[in-house]
């Protein structure tokens, strides 16, 4: 097993562990039972409970359900945009890449974290989800996914690197989608897909946090449900009180960690060699 | 002696002006044919059109293309001349088989050459397995080729990133033999080589292609080394801009 397998198996593993805990999420939360209260992962296992007798799996395991689909579909849609880019460089259709081109410059323009406030703050509320703003992340993102693929492919000779396949007697689909995508774009797509797939969750984080701190209605999840900023606000309260519960701190930067490790695993699995 | 290659009254051209006008070209095994002339001249083009591989609208205007050693009768421009691009795919479909095995092509620069992504051996393997028969001990004839253009065993696991430009250009041309080709058309091999590894590219392209009994089509714009090693010659001129 080479560095590149144990990669691949580490984000496996994570990504995994992400999908089976939103699998796994309940509809409801459960009944505050104070007789529960405060219990250790040891106490009640596996992550123990909150300041209500609350299982903190619970939080786990809804914030993941909350995460799981949009910020997975921003990669997919940010790799897509980055293969695009870069196929494109790889063609001679100079007015679709300038259309391209200038498309980009204007949303690569955009100041990301206003417009994801502003599509939050004007999605109407039966439409609450993280869907929409993973999607409109994942538009913010592909002028930068474009540029950097279509420098790869650049480099790799553009137009003169498909005519030297053709020569060697490849297909289409063969030259295109396995020499330039596979072999080559490959780590560049997979890792701003897996950055992007990363931010999302960080942005969904950040927007339930305000609207914790703020006491509001999440911009990305219904009431019913709870985040990881739940974990991360509760945790930090308990810290400054001195209340002794760390470990519910712990358990929301540990998700956090999760999805950078799954980020960063999948970027380092695609690498060439 | 049969020719691999018979094109006759070759015209390309754009919308705007001609690229290539009544060019004839015979390609003969053993032999060095060079395609000579200024940039701009249409060499490369000329190179395209003999391995069937066109991309310019309106394209092909005119021409015979025959592979005697294929198909003595078959004249693979027939269907082509005046159709446009969509005639132009269809001849590179139709051909396909012919590339990569009949007719190898090493490109202008060895890194349009060659895949970055790809280990040097992974691309040999690729190249071998066009042949007709494979040879049974694939890393053997790997190694045993990488030898003929005077690398060693080492660059088999190597990527194209990790070897030097004159190295590159060498596992270019292992890749373009490898496959046994009846022809192999190098475009300038000697671009971006210094004046000593130049020389030792060619003169290393030549033996190989000689060696193995095929025909080399060198596009260069080095007199020189035209004189040298060319056993025929075909001179192209630059097309001018027609006045509307």
């Amino acid at each position: 097993m080479n560095r590149r397998h144990l990669y691949i198996a580490l984000a496996g593993f994570c990504f995994v562990t992400l999908l089976a805990l939103a699998w796994s999420a309940p509809d409801l939360p459960s009944t505050i039972d104070r007789s529960q209260r405060s219990l250790k992962p040891w106490e009640y296992w596996p992550l123990g409970t909150d300041m209500n007798g609350r299982p903190l799996i619970e939080y786990a395991s809804q914030g993941a359900r909350v995460i799981a689909i949009p910020s997975f579909l921003a990669g997919i849609l940010v790799a897509f945009f980055g293969m695009m880019g870069g196929l494109l460089r790889c063609v001679e259709w100079p007015t679709i890449q300038t259309m391209v081109q200038f498309i980009g410059e204007i949303v690569g323009a955009l100041p990301r974290m206003v417009v994801i406030l502003v599509v939050a703050l004007l999605l109407p509320t039966e439409w609450r989800s993280l869907m929409p703003l993973a999607v409109v992340w994942a538009i913010l993102c592909a002028p930068g996914a474009i540029d950097e693929a279509g420098a790869v492919a650049a480099r790799l000779g553009g137009t003169r690197f498909v005519e030297a396949l053709k020569a060697h007697g490849f297909g289409a689909w063969r030259i295109y989608m396995h020499h330039i995508v596979v072999l080559n774009l490959r780590p560049v797509l997979v890792r701003q897909g897996a950055e992007a797939m990363m931010t999302v969750a960080f942005l969904e984080v950040a927007l339930s946090y305000l609207a914790v701190v703020e006491d509001q209605s999440s911009f990305t999840h219904s009431d019913n449900l709870r985040s990881w900023a739940d974990l991360l606000k509760e945790g930090y309260l308990w810290l400054a009180l001195g209340i002794d519960s760390g470990h519910v701190l712990f358990v929301g930067l540990g998700l956090l960690g999760l999805v950078v490790l799954t980020a960063t695993a999948l970027g380092k699995a695609a690498e060439a060699r | 002696m049969s020719q691999l290659i018979e094109l006759r009254d070759l015209w390309i051209a754009t919308h705007q002006r001609d690229l290539v006008k009544g060019i004839d070209v015979d390609i003969f095994p053993e032999q060095v044919t060079a395609l000579c002339g200024p940039s701009g001249s249409g060499k490369s083009l000329t190179a395209r059109a003999m391995m069937s591989v066109l991309d310019v609208a309106p394209g092909l205007r005119g021409g015979h293309l025959r592979y005697p050693t294929i198909d003595s009768k078959k004249d693979w421009f027939a269907d082509v001349v005046g159709k446009g691009m969509s005639g132009q795919m269809r001849l590179l479909k139709q051909t396909r088989h012919l590339r990569g095995h009949f007719i190898t092509y090493s490109p202008q620069s060895a890194s349009s050459a060659l895949n970055p992504g790809r280990t040097i051996g992974r691309q040999m393997e690729l190249a071998i397995a066009r042949r007709p028969n494979p040879p049974t001990s694939l890393s053997k004839e790997i190694v045993r080729i990488l030898g003929q253009v005077g690398l060693d065993r080492a660059s088999v696991a190597a990527l194209p990133g990790e070897l030097s430009g004159g190295m590159c250009q060498r596992a270019a041309l292992a890749i373009a033999i490898a496959p046994n080709p009846d022809l192999v058309i190098a475009d300038e091999p000697e671009t971006g080589l210094d004046p000593v590894l130049r020389r030792a590219v060619i003169e290393l392209l030549v033996s190989v292609v000689r060696q193995n009994g095929a025909g080399l089509v060198l596009i260069s714009h080095h007199e020189d080394t035209v004189d040298r090693i060319a056993d025929a010659v075909v001179r192209l001129k630059p097309q001018v801009m027609e006045a509307k």
